[in-house]
């Protein structure tokens, strides 16, 4: 058998694919709004994997301006929408 | 574009047809009108340089609604397909599900337009609105949400081929419920990169639709 190239010998093995995976980030939970997130291996087998926490986004325990809050009030949907939210 | 509340902004890089270029489009999809309540219109802005049969640089209301009024749906793109998946009809949370050909989309001869068809696809398990949406790995998924009574933890996802086509026997499958019920989260897919960001807009419940985003660095902390 001929020996292997050395080029072969000495060639790095390719990186590994980065990781596909699903981030869920705030929201609100049915009592307050989350600054937290989580993310998913979407490369888990049917029914498989878990979700785990990231850190929590710094900037949403940060009180929203006046001005802003009504805009949001006057833009906040009606019907179906949570009472709460 | 028609004005609505809370419609679904979808911001994503579409093949226009399998094997072809690829351009970037917005999507305006469902959302609720003060007048007429939810709505099943949709309209898309294609923002690339106009090419032949493309209209560029305006919203186009598109020709086909959908079958449902959907506001606050996850709107996904995978693969040849976009998805509208679930949404309130201004009654109830939807477990309905729509697809439409993209490569339909954006046409201005009227042929093209008069193709335009969103099909319905498999429903989903539970009924979620403010859900968030994502393609990863061969599944479209829909997270959380709101079922009209509950803010739901628990996700679902629907196998697709690669062309983003699900088999007619294909049904969503609850994958592992998240840690915290969550709606009106942002949903991401992470696929060494950013493709697009599925955004139940909630104003102040939102932290933010962009066509890019950054994940926690490698040290697990956010950057401002």
């Amino acid at each position: 058998m001929p020996p292997l190239p050395r080029s072969w010998l000495n060639a790095t093995p390719p990186p590994p694919p980065p990781p596909r995976e699903v981030y869920a980030i705030g929201g609100f939970d049915g009592r307050e709004l989350l600054a937290s997130g989580e993310v998913f291996d979407a490369d888990a087998g049917a029914g498989a994997g878990e979700w785990r926490s990231i850190p929590a986004m710094p900037g949403a325990d940060q009180p929203p301006a006046p001005a802003a809050r009504r805009r949001a009030a006057a833009a906040a949907p009606p019907l179906t929408r949570p009472a709460s939210m | 574009m028609q004005a609505a509340l809370a419609a679904t902004l979808l911001i994503a890089v579409c093949p226009l047809a399998a094997g072809c270029d690829t351009t970037r489009v917005f999507f305006a999809i469902g959302g609720m009108s003060r007048e007429i309540g939810a709505l099943s219109s949709t309209e898309s802005f294609w923002a690339d340089a106009p090419r032949e049969g493309i209209e560029t640089g305006k919203w186009l209301a598109d020709e086909a609604k959908m079958g449902a009024c959907r506001d606050g749906p996850a709107a996904v793109v995978a693969g040849e397909y976009v998805y509208s998946i679930g949404g309130s009809d201004g009654t109830d949370s939807l477990f309905t599900v729509e697809r439409l050909k993209l490569s339909a989309t954006g046409r201005s001869d009227v042929a093209s337009r008069s193709q335009m068809t969103w099909e319905s696809q498999p429903r989903m398990q539970k009924r979620r609105s403010l859900l968030g949406g994502a393609f990863s790995a061969g599944r479209v998924f829909a997270v959380g949400g709101f079922n009209g009574t509950h803010h739901l933890p628990n996700v679902e996802a629907l196998q697709v081929g690669t062309d983003g086509a699900a088999a007619p026997d294909a049904a969503w499958a609850f994958v592992p419920p998240m840690l915290r019920a969550r709606s009106g989260a942002a949903v991401v897919e992470l696929d060494g990169k950013v493709q697009n960001l599925s955004c139940p807009r909630t104003g102040r419940l939102m932290p933010g639709a962009a066509h890019s985003a950054h994940a926690p660095n490698q040290h697990g902390h956010w950057s401002h």
